[in-house]
């Protein structure tokens, strides 16, 4: 990469080019679970989450676990979400966190 | 770089990252409602389905093709089906009024079912003198009916530049526009129905219903000032660019407030309450379109009580031609849009050299108070090679778009320069 690209990266805040950049190397197309990644817990994620909502506002999150963890919970406190069991809710923490972090690993190409 | 590895590179995207317009996301919704009850597809088709033990697993219902998603918009890219957001790829923003094809669609919950423009009303309660129920024929035949370009832009425009990220819809640069709205004056009609002396705020309520399906739970519902609910231009509009609203887009009845966040745009507005406190309804409270009341580094957690409501938009302004990535001659038009809420816009540099020496461009007026400002210029590049043209406008109150992004938690407000890769031969 350039130099000056590279810098004008940096001062404009923008690192998450890169991982935009990494994103491109993901698949594009769809499995079974949507847009999600296939990975352990999906299947809980997947039809946890799309009663409601599509995945494909999921998948373009970037969130520490903390941070899944308060959305879940505004959800079921502000948004009608009737609870998860506690082993259910670890699964589905635990795929949005791996998949779905704010390094992006798996930001939608678009 | 040259430019078949920028192709390459580019829905990776050096310049604006993630994002091309042909929107790979948008084709093949196989897993669309596939975890859905049968209770919710019901819902969201507005009626049971008789013979539903025979619907495969799976299917989608034809009703929901995808094609119809985004039907009568052009262009457009689909950020969520459920709720459906969708952005305009800064190139198709070219017009100096948006088409309604190209107007950005925001929802927050399910649209309403069987919209009856005849049969619509919209009450006007609280503490007022006189409560009103009335009609769009009430609204056309009682008040001044009126036709203003407006801009709504979404509080969350930019998001998707955040970092470390932010939460909820990851809009690049394509969620506003500018179309002509026609409708009356909601000054007009709360003046008829006689705004008592203690309201502080408006309070909207519309006909979408909550994803959950709780009949009970409003999906959004937000408000003005008084103040700014009393300005001349706000809408309460039946018609965008001469015809009917589109369904996405609010039809038949919506509010629109020029240059505050698109949230306060109530759409299938039906009521609007005059209340003695400031509005409380859903996404007024908590962090939602709120920014903190200082600022604060990248990453911040910030109490919630440390956050406050956002009110007008700031400077901003976008390049719409050439494309991003375009080809270009030695010799081109540059063209735009600028816009600041609640002012005008004074002056629209570019840069051609990142920002070293800026030149101003001709800058239009705008059309009526909440439109945007048109604007162009003739560039020559000096030679060929790969250059960036940058924008930033200045208000009436002297800012000026800001190169770097104002971090805030909830991911608003972020009016940095625009940015547009050429490479010219």
């Amino acid at each position: 990469m350039p130099e000056r690209l590279a810098h004008l990266i940096v001062t404009a805040g923008l690192a998450s080019v890169l991982a935009a950049t990494s994103a491109v190397a993901q698949s594009r197309g769809e499995g079974e679970y949507g847009l999600m990644v296939d990975a352990p817990g999906v299947e809980e994620t997947y039809y946890g989450c799309t009663a409601c909502h599509s995945e494909m506002i999921i998948v373009q999150q970037g969130k520490t676990r903390q941070h899944w963890d308060d959305l879940l919970v505004w959800m079921v406190d502000e948004q009608g979400m009737t609870p998860f069991d506690d082993a259910e809710r670890d699964v589905i923490l635990d795929y949005l966190a791996e998949n779905y972090n704010e390094d992006r690993p798996n930001f939608p190409a678009r | 770089m040259d430019k078949k590895n920028f192709d390459d590179a580019k829905s990776g995207h050096l310049i604006e990252p993630g994002f091309d317009a042909t929107g790979g996301i948008v084709s093949g919704r196989r897993g669309f409602l596939q975890g859905a009850g049968l209770a919710t597809v019901g819902a969201a088709i507005g009626m049971t389905i008789p013979f539903h033990a025979n619907m495969p697993r799976g299917l989608i219902p034809a009703a929901f093709a995808q094609g119809d998603l985004l039907a009568g918009k052009d262009g457009l890219t689909l950020l969520s089906d459920r709720p459906l957001n969708a952005e305009t790829p800064a190139e198709l923003l070219d017009d100096p009024i948006t088409p309604t094809d190209r107007h950005f669609i925001r929802n927050n919950g399910a649209p309403p079912e069987g919209v009856d423009p005849e049969a619509w009303t919209l009450t006007v309660d609280g503490f007022v003198d006189e409560p009103m129920d009335l009609s769009i024929a009430d609204l056309r035949d009682r008040f001044e009916v009126v036709t203003m370009a407006l801009v709504v832009e979404c509080g969350g425009n930019g998001r998707a530049y955040f970092d470390p990220p932010a939460s909820g819809n990851q809009w690049t640069v394509g969620a506003v526009g500018c179309s002509e709205w026609t409708g009356v004056r909601l000054k007009d009609v709360l003046e008829a129905a006689g705004v008592q002396s203690n309201v502080v705020y408006t309070a909207h309520h519309g006909a979408d219903t909550h994803l959950s399906g709780d009949p009970d739970k409003a999906p959004i519902s937000r408000g003005l000032p008084i103040e700014k609910a009393m300005t001349d231009d706000v809408l309460i509009a039946f018609a965008m660019n001469g015809a009917d609203l589109h369904p996405m887009n609010g039809a038949p009845l919506r509010l629109v407030v020029p240059g505050w966040p698109g949230s306060c745009s109530q759409k299938w507005l039906t009521r609007i309450e005059l209340r003695d406190q400031v509005h409380d309804g859903e996404k007024m409270t908590g962090t939602s379109y709120r920014v903190p009341a200082y600022p604060v580094p990248p990453g911040a957690d910030v109490p919630e009580e440390d956050f406050v409501i956002i009110e007008r938009m700031p400077v901003k302004s976008l390049v719409t031609f050439p494309a991003n990535g375009a080809e270009s001659g030695l010799q081109t038009e540059v063209r735009g849009h600028a816009w600041s809420g609640d002012r005008t816009i004074t002056d629209v540099e570019v840069s051609i050299d990142f920002g070293a020496t800026w030149t101003p461009v001709d800058l239009d007026d705008p059309v009526n108070d909440g439109a945007w400002q048109n604007w162009r210029t003739q560039i020559a590049f000096p030679q060929a090679g790969y250059y960036e043209v940058w924008a930033r406008a200045t208000d009436s109150e002297g800012v000026m778009q800001p190169f770097a992004i104002d971090w805030n938690p909830k991911g608003y407000l972020n009016n940095t320069m625009h940015r547009v890769g050429l490479f010219v031969a």
